[in-house]
């Protein structure tokens, strides 16, 4: 199932996100593959982690769709698997609030709390990911 | 001859003002009866009948003035999400509709769970909402003694102080313990020549919301709000705000059955088809459409441009909760010029009058084109839960309206057309209603598979791999033949 999409603020190797996302999940490398087509994705079993790397313009050019495999990681609260990636890849990243709002997001960074920031509308309109510039809101959502 | 001559004219006079002619006709056709008198031999009683045959005629020729139509303003505004909602007419002044909205947002889908409708303090009916009717056991089901005493929350539909246990109505206070009013009638000896009598001592025939001595009269005690409501709404002697009071609460507890009736009669007027693109009955039929009883609320929302609004409130709280919380909102918009407007069968003088008069001009702009429901694919962020546009859905028209004030607006959203629209600092985007889907994170994803590579046995393979329900497959398939 999709756990969550990330955004990160920097494009990275394919190796360095399976490297990450083992660590944050917690599991070994060979359980997580990366793919940039959703068409190359492996069959069910064969992997516990999917990530699926799509390449974007704006501040945060790189979107990781992450698929996890198993109740025991689905479950897993998207802050500090976020963070510990942060802390591997050495970038910011982006996920969903709980709003339904579309414009506003959560960013995080290795470490501190998670700010609440808003984006660039017009920017969206061509899935570039931009911080407004009015900057985070300052406000925590977790 | 100048002793007659001037009776003919001071008759004249005075006859004419008694029926509401000019002085200045009067003095015309008292000159014109006296060259009578002098010339034919006429008496002054034969002046006397001319000018009574003429005041008649004019009165049969007269077009008699249609009796003055509340226009209810509602407030607080924005509307809360819950607490209280006051309407208030200005030409009603001691008219007071009080709409306790406890949960509009309970439910956690803005809707409205449950409302309590006080007008006048008569009755108070509690109107459970999403089951399509009025409960009526609860609307008559408070245990009123017949002189007021309180065996129910409510002591003869009167607010009642806790503390000193005397009941409001208006014009005085009532004490219930001891039956009889703290302070003479205003109206004098309405219903009984003791000034300090409940009802002319006559409980079971009666009640009394105002206080006034002017007893409702029930017919077979205090059993049936709506039997007492509704002929009290229709039948004489009562003010036309006091029937716009009775009249609502009767809708408010109306059976089915008798709502059409009562309108017809309340307004005593037919029903008119009102194709209104931008206004709120277009809404209302869309929503009862799909909920039954759509006859009887097609009536009754076009009562609101017969001239009161408060009776579609009502009336959609019998049917719908989305209704009722649209409505709700339309009737805060609604002026006295757009009903006459209405009235008048200019729809689109209506709508051109509520663009320029429903106030607030906004530049708010439309969604993000992520929102399309064709633009979603792999690399589209997906949200917790994510609202999607069908193809055919005219935002731009939606955009117009809110930002020309034809929207129904809320703390945080925008209705048009039964769509709702949040508002992002100056962006809308949409939330729900008719061509918005909703979709979770998984059926977001699912969508931009379909819309890659439709729904084929390839796209089930991709699926399986990325471990998409069926449930959210089957939202997202949905959607994808929605925008086909």
């Amino acid at each position: 199932m999709i756990w969550h999409d990330v955004l990160l603020d920097r494009k990275v190797e394919d190796r360095e996100i399976e490297d990450a996302v083992a660590s944050a999940f917690e599991v070994p490398n060979d359980e997580v593959r990366v793919v940039h087509l959703l068409s190359d994705a492996p069959p069910r079993g064969e992997i516990t982690i999917l990530c699926v790397c799509s390449w974007l313009d704006g501040d945060f050019p790189l979107l990781l769709s992450i698929y996890v495999f198993g109740l025991a990681y689905e479950s897993r609260p998207v802050v500090p698997v976020v963070q510990g990636i942060c802390r591997d890849l050495d970038c910011t990243c982006l996920v969903s609030d709980s709003s339904p709002d579309p414009y506003q997001m959560l960013l995080l960074e290795g470490q501190g709390e998670p700010t609440l920031v808003e984006l660039e509308v017009s920017e969206l309109d061509d899935d570039r990911y931009v911080l407004a510039s009015s900057g985070p809101k300052g406000r925590r959502d977790t | 001859m100048a002793a007659p001559r001037a009776r003919a004219v001071l008759l004249g006079l005075v006859l004419a003002l008694s029926v509401g002619l000019s002085p200045a006709a009067a003095s015309v056709t008292g000159l014109h009866g006296a060259h009578g008198l002098a010339g034919d031999g006429l008496t002054g009683d034969h002046v006397l009948e001319l000018l009574r045959e003429t005041a008649r005629a004019e009165q049969a020729q007269a077009t008699p003035e249609p009796p003055a139509r509340p226009a209810f303003t509602l407030w607080p505004a924005p509307l809360p999400r819950a607490g209280h909602l006051f309407a208030r007419a200005p030409e009603a002044p001691r008219l007071e509709l009080v709409v306790l909205v406890p949960a509009i947002a309970s439910d956690g889908a803005g809707r409205l769970a449950e409302t309590r409708i006080r007008a006048f303090g008569l009755f108070e009916s509690i109107l459970h909402l999403g089951s399509n009717r009025v409960s009526r056991e609860t609307a008559t089901g408070y245990g009123f003694g017949l002189w007021g005493n309180r065996v129910g929350p409510t002591q003869k539909g009167l607010w009642t102080d806790p503390v000193t246990g005397m009941s409001y109505a208006r014009a005085r206070w009532y004490d219930a313990r001891n039956a009889h009013w703290l302070s003479e009638d205003p109206l004098g000896a309405v219903d009984s020549t003791n000034l300090y009598a409940f009802v002319g001592w006559q409980p079971n025939m009666g009640v009394d919301p105002l206080g006034l001595g002017k007893p409702v009269q029930v017919q077979t005690g205090f059993t049936d709000a709506y039997t007492v409501a509704s002929s009290a709404a229709l039948g004489p002697g009562y003010s036309w705000d006091e029937r716009v009071a009775l009249g609502t609460l009767a809708l408010a507890v109306a059976p089915a059955a008798g709502l059409e009736q009562i309108l017809n009669g309340f307004f005593d007027t037919p029903f008119r088809m009102i194709r209104n693109s931008h206004g709120v009955i277009r809404e209302v039929d869309a929503t009862v459409a799909a909920k039954g009883g759509k006859e009887k609320l097609r009536h009754g929302a076009r009562a609101l441009y017969h001239g009161c609004s408060l009776l579609l409130d009502t009336t959609i709280v019998a049917g719908s909760t989305e209704a009722v919380v649209v409505n709700v909102m339309e009737r805060q918009t609604l002026r006295r010029s757009t009903v006459e407007s209405l009235e008048a069968g200019s729809c689109e003088a209506a709508e051109s009058e509520q663009g320029a008069e429903l106030g607030e001009s906004l530049n708010l702009r439309a969604p993000a084109k992520r929102h399309w429901a064709t633009r979603v694919g792999q690399s589209t962020l997906a949200k917790n839960m994510n609202t999607v546009i069908e193809p055919g859905v005219d935002v731009a028209g939606d955009v117009a309206k809110i930002n020309a004030g034809l929207a129904q607006r809320t703390s945080e959203s925008f209705v048009v057309d039964s769509r709702i629209y949040a508002v992002h600092g100056e962006t809308l985007y949409p939330v729900s209603g008719p061509g918005f889907h909703q979709l979770n994170r998984g059926a977001f994803k699912a969508l931009g598979v379909f819309n890659t590579l439709g729904r084929t046995l390839r796209a089930t393979e991709i699926l399986d791999r990325m471990g998409i329900s069926m449930s959210e497959r089957a939202a997202a398939a949905e959607v994808w033949e929605a925008i086909q």
